[in-house]
Formats: structure tokens, sequence, C-alpha cells
């Protein structure tokens, strides 16, 4: 279960101060199919970042399975992120450099995993958001909705508790984002992974299990 | 592996600017080894004409005598001398020479020369003087008959089979005076010795000057290990009475102007590496300005910062390695060649360098020495160039990185 309590996010503290987080407290359960939706500017992707342990708040404290996520060290937090958070981000950002296929199996090569277990955990994720003879494809030959369904498939490689993502329909068409919901739904359901999606997306909201909505750094409303 | 991967295919991301900075890499290693290949190739033709054609790698004397060349400090040629020096494993060749200096008379002319008493079969395993006799015949041992250079044959319009007066001063002041035979003419490589040398057998000289079984100095071939070498004869040798130095110490000045030479080569290769580090460093940079964002993305999803380091450093390696491969590739071979075809300078130039007592050739060489160092510059220059950018990553924070 994740804990969020009493964060604040302020940022140019010494000029003009801006309150991207204002005393924000919330419960995640674990298996959750969140959305965090409100208008630009409103805190979502701070939130997020916060959560996912790529920034640290001003005050406040957030608490996995009891465990203060932002008391750990740098390295600590990079080790922590590899093994138990999946990020996906809007622009899908994957590398260029690699196929999917190596996309995929990138963190697990962080974590040491043998070839092997790599290439299997590969093609079963690639297989489970459907593009399991793209596998060799350079991202760029890919259309957008194949390389964020390679992004969500890159994000649950290492097995996460916990998947951020970040408008992670923005830039897909009304098939591709279908499709994209159907598969995180499905890997929600099934392996009772938690996902958090900020999004402006009314067809991510109907998908979701609860709704937070965010204005002024504030949450104004859960559903 | 993975990290080796990312980098190597970083690399051809943008192909052209690559290829560019490979390019400059190779015209720099390659620049810098025919540059070093030159001038240390020029400097073993230095050493060559003056050791191995006349000086010897090292000389043992009567102590004092480099100080006070006079032909009144000599050494007796002893049998026990030569068997402790021949027993040094690196001595391979040891002969005893008693030089002076004479006027030359023919019937109408005079000269100033330089009259080497010498063993016809030592200093032909040192310098295969007989080679370079180009009329008559080379020198007997125990023959009166003499060789002169070519030089001072065309400058006393002498030849084969003529007889030359040399007059001088004779050990302990007696008289030096004496007609020769001349049974050879010779191309010495040195011209300053070309134009003024007279060589003869040992016994003739030590007659001509009065100085039976008396030497100027024994000649030493060494085959390596040259300055370890003379060390070990010194503590062979009694130091009161002789003196064993290298071609080094025997010719400080030559030592003086190949080192400042070769440091002014080192200058010019040092500026040239400096002007390619800053393309090279621009490019390492910007390869990693345009990646701010894909780092940040790397760090979020869970790599650690010092993976990015080092694919940093490889990218930059490996752009040296190739670089520096190729520049291998093509340059050694150029050296090969040039090694064994040296230029041949001729007209001003030519005359020039043998006015200053050098062969006119650019001579080349393929000693590896001169190679490998640049392969490490490049490699340190690639690091180097590489700090920037790691502090740069190191400084990144992952939101701003990847909101960038």
């Amino acid at each position: 279960m994740i804990e969020i309590k009493e964060i604040i996010k302020t940022y140019n503290e010494n000029t003009v101060p801006v309150h991207a987080l204002n005393h924000v407290n919330l419960k995640i359960e674990e298996g959750e199919f969140t959305a965090v939706v409100g208008p630009s500017g409103c805190g979502k992707t701070t939130f997020l970042n916060i959560l996912g342990g790529l920034d640290n708040p001003t005050s406040g404290d957030i608490l996995i399975d009891g465990t203060n996520l932002h008391q750990r060290s740098s390295a600590e937090m990079i080790a922590y992120r590899r093994d138990n958070i999946g990020f996906v981000f809007q622009d899908y950002s994957l590398m260029p450099v690699l196929t999917a296929k190596e996309n995929v199996e990138f963190i697990m090569e962080l974590q040491g995993k043998s070839k092997e277990e790599r290439a299997a955990r590969s093609k079963e994720l690639l297989d489970a958001v459907g593009i399991g003879n793209k596998g060799d494809q350079f991202p760029t030959k890919l259309s957008g909705g194949q390389q964020q369904r390679v992004a969500v498939a890159r994000a649950l490689a290492s097995k996460p508790k916990l998947i951020l993502a970040d408008e992670p329909t923005a830039n897909l068409d009304s098939k591709s984002t279908a499709d994209l919901l159907d598969i995180m739904r499905s890997l929600n359901e099934k392996e009772n992974i938690t996902f958090v999606i900020a999004t402006h997306d009314q067809r991510v909201m109907d998908r979701a299990k609860r709704v937070i909505t965010f204005e002024d750094g504030k949450i104004i409303d859960m559903k | 592996m993975l990290i080796t991967k990312i980098a190597w295919r970083n690399l051809w991301r943008n192909r052209r600017r690559t290829i560019t900075s490979i390019s400059s890499i190779f015209f720099a290693v390659i620049l810098a080894i025919l540059m070093r290949s030159l001038q240390e190739g020029s400097y073993q033709q230095m050493i060559d004409t003056a050791a191995r054609f006349y000086m010897g790698y090292a000389q043992i004397h009567m102590k004092g005598y480099w100080e006070d060349k006079t032909i009144n400090n000599l050494i007796e040629d002893k049998e026990e001398i030569r068997t402790k020096v021949m027993d040094h494993k690196h001595v391979s060749n040891l002969f005893g020479r008693l030089e002076t200096y004479a006027m030359a008379a023919t019937d109408s002319m005079t000269k100033g020369v330089m009259v080497v008493g010498t063993e016809p079969d030592g200093e032909n395993q040192l310098c295969d003087l007989s080679s370079k006799v180009t009329k008559g015949e080379y020198l007997k041992k125990g023959s009166k008959s003499i060789i002169i250079g070519q030089g001072l044959a065309n400058y006393l319009m002498l030849n084969v089979n003529d007889t030359i007066a040399l007059l001088g001063q004779g050990y302990h002041g007696a008289t030096a005076a004496e007609l020769f035979h001349i049974s050879g003419i010779l191309k010495h490589p040195n011209p300053q010795m070309n134009n003024q040398i007279v060589y003869m057998d040992l016994s003739a000289a030590q007659h001509f000057v009065s100085a039976p079984n008396l030497i100027n100095s024994y000649i030493l071939n060494i085959d390596d290990e040259i300055d370890q070498t003379v060390l070990d004869l010194q503590s062979i040798l009694p130091q009161e009475n002789y003196e064993v130095m290298s071609w080094s110490e025997l010719s400080p000045e030559m030592v003086n102007l190949i080192e400042t030479d070769r440091a002014g080569g080192k200058l010019m290769i040092m500026i040239l590496y400096i002007v390619i580090a800053f393309g090279i460093f621009s490019t390492i940079l910007m390869m990693t300005i345009e990646r701010v964002r894909e780092f940040g993305i790397l760090t979020a999803v869970g790599m650690e910062r010092i993976k990015i380091y080092k694919m940093l450093v490889q990218e930059a390696l490996m752009i040296g390695s190739i670089g520096v491969f190729v520049s291998y590739l093509i340059g050694y071979p150029i050296l090969l060649y040039m090694e064994s075809h040296p230029i041949y300078l001729t007209g001003a130039k030519a005359k020039a360098m043998e006015e200053m007592g050098m062969e006119a050739v650019l001579q080349f060489t393929s000693n590896i020495d001169i190679i490998y160092p640049q392969a490490i510059n490049m490699f340190v220059i690639m690091i180097v160039c590489t700090l920037y950018p790691i502090y740069h990553v190191s400084r990144l924070k992952t939101v701003e990185a990847i909101h960038s």
C-alpha cells in the first residue's frame, strides 16, 4: 500500500514560490488502476515524479509498504526504481539504438538477469502487449501505438509493483489507445500491478477504477 | 556488454559526425607517426653515420685523452685488455686505432688530413668500410698502402697507385714523415671525413708516428644495452688508467642536437593534438548535450550514473580506437615503404646537409617505439575530452533532464 502524507512541493522557494503540490494526502491500495486528472499545471506530473522517486518533496512523506520512499540515498533510489517501479512516458522514450526486444531486456540486464531469463521474459511481455513479432524492430520502424506497447513491456520487465504512466495515450490514435488500455487493465487484473496514470484522456478515466482530480496542487475530487 | 553495445550503436546515430571525428584522429595520428618516424630515422642516421661509420658505439682511451687529444696520450695495446672487454656479452667487436693529423702533399698541392691507423678487419666489421671503396682495393693487414677519401682524392687530384707524402708530428716530439702508396679510394658516408680521411693499417700508423704497439683508443661495437655495457666495462677496467665512453658521451653535441630537435618535434605534435582535441571535445560534448533527456530517462528507469559515464568513455575510446587503428593500418605500410625507400635530397638542401656532416637523405624508421605512444596520446586525449561531459551528466537532475 502507498500512503502519501502531507506532500508539499514548492518551486522557486527563494524567489516567487510556486506550490506544485499543496498538502496532498492519499492512499493507493495494491492493484489499483488510478487515473490522476486535472488541467495542465495542476501538479499531476509533479505528483507522479515524487511518487516515482524522481523528485523529492519539499515536505511530507511517501510510505510504500511502511517504508519512507525518500529516505533513500540517490544510488538506493535508482536501484529501488529499477526493481520496483515501471515508467511509461508520453513520448515512449525508448532507446532508439536498441530493438524492441533489447529495450525490454535493458532493465533486466541492469538487474543482472541471465540471458535466457531475459529472452524468455521479453518474449512473454512482447507477446502480452501484442507485438511479439516486432521484437527485432528498432523503435523508428514502429508506429506510435507499437512503441508505447514496447514502453509498457519495458515498464513491466522488472516485475514492478507499481507502474506510473504520464499521459501514455496522448500521442496515440483511438484504436491504439483502446488497445493499450486493454493491455494495461488486463495486466492490472491478472498480475495485480498497481497503475497510476496521469492523463487528460477521458477514455483512460472511463477505464480507471478510481479517478483523482487535481487542481492548483490539491486533490479536489476522488471518485 | 549492454553498455558497450549501446555505446557502439550511439556512434552511428550521427554517422557523418562520427566519421568526421575519426578522420581528424586518423590525419593527426598518421601525421604524428610520419613526423616522428622521419625524426627518429634521421637521428638514427646521424648516430649510425657518426658511431657506426667512425666513432664506434663506445671507446676506451687512456684516462684524460678525450679532454686532451694529443699524440702523446696513448695506451699500450694489451691482449689482456682485449680479452677482458671481448668477454662482455654485448661487445661484438673491438679493435685498436691510432689517429693523428698530418699534412698531405702531392707534387703541387697540400691539405691537412686525418690519419687513421686501424685494424682492417675490425674496421670492416664495424662499418663495412671495404664496401665504400669505389676504386682500388681495401686495406690489408700489415700493408703500408693507404686508402683515402674520395673528396680528398679529388682535391689533391690523386688516383689509385699514386703516392702521397704525409708530414706530421710523431710520438713524443718525433717527426712523422713518410711516402705512402694509395691502394684505394673510398666514399665515406660522412662528407666532412670524405674530404680529409686517410686510412692505413695500424702497424703502418704506429711506424709513421714512431709509437710501436701504442694506440689512441679501442673502438667497440656493442650490439645492445650500450650504457649498461659501458658501466660494466668501467668497473672491469682500472679506472685510474682508462676511460670508457659511450657514443653519447663522445659526441654530446649530437645528443643535444637530437634532444632539442626531438623536443621541437614533440611540441609540434602536441600542438597538432591540442587542435584535434578541441574538435573531438566539441563532438563528444555535442553527443552528450543532445542526449540529456535520454540520460534522464535512463536514470529514471534505474541505470546507475556510473554506467552512463562508462558509456561516454567507451564512445570516446571507440572513436579514438577506430581512428588510431585505421591510421596504423594505413600508416605502418607507408612507414615500412619509406624506411626501405629513403628520400635522397638533391641541390642546395643536399649540399647544406652535407656541409653539416650529414648524409643528404631523409631516412624514416618503422620502429614500434614511435608508433604506440601515438595511440596512448590519443586515448589520453579521448578520456580527457570526456571529463567535462561526464561532469555535465553528473550534475543532471533526472526530472529536469526528462522534461528538457
